[in-house]
């Protein structure tokens, strides 16, 4: 199962990244769980400063906007 | 991590009579509009900031700004984060600075924060800030 995070500090972004990311699992049946990482001190653990940002299995794949449906679906499948 | 240390414009200014550096963190578009007038303003958009931090030296006293305080906080704490000593916020940005009547090349416009989204327009609530 992958591990999805999504880092932010709550802006509308990045609820706008979560909902995205959840409808991507949901229409690709994606084995995946979503965890939202709003603590600022667990976000720079990524070193990450520009958020949102998408982590899956560890890995930052995207931060500081939220990529297009067709993006997301590769980034949470490559 | 220990509380970011911040500074009123006054003593900002003070330091950079110092020897501080003083890094902006504004958006381009934004300093474009009104810039720091002082020599050696590093110009670091927040929006690049986790990439390029380190062209900031560690060694040296660091001053942090942006347009209200808000972006350069996060941008401080970062910087504590990844191991710097010396680097400490400017409250209220360039516009205190400015209103301080402390030396800005350009027209400041933009009276309020900008966006931890990596933009200067990421806001949905229209207040220019969603940090």
């Amino acid at each position: 199962m992958k591990q999805v995070k999504i880092l932010g500090t709550g802006c509308a972004k990045c609820s706008q990244l979560a909902d995205a990311v959840k409808a991507v699992i949901a229409s690709q049946c994606i084995d995946a769980e979503v965890e939202k990482v709003e603590d600022i001190q667990k976000i720079m653990a990524y070193n990450v400063l520009s958020t949102p940002a998408l982590v899956v299995d560890g890995e930052v794949r995207s931060k500081g906007r939220v990529p297009g449906l067709d993006e997301l679906k590769d980034l949470l499948t490559r | 991590m220990n509380s970011a240390v911040e500074v009123c414009p006054e003593t900002a200014l003070k330091m950079i009579g110092e020897g501080a550096l003083l890094v902006d963190v504004r958006e381009r578009e934004e300093v474009a509009e009104a810039s720091f007038d002082v020599p050696g303003v590093m110009l670091i958009p927040y929006s690049e900031f986790d990439e390029r931090f380190r062209e900031i030296p560690a060694d040296r006293d660091v001053i942090i700004a942006c347009n209200v305080g808000e972006r350069s906080l996060m941008a401080t704490r970062f910087l504590m984060h990844n191991g710097y000593r010396n680097a400490v916020n400017m409250q209220y940005g360039i516009v205190r600075w400015a209103e301080k009547g402390f030396p800005v090349k350009g027209e400041l416009k933009r009276k309020q924060g900008g966006c931890c989204c990596g933009s200067t327009s990421g806001s949905s609530n229209g207040t220019g800030s969603c940090c």
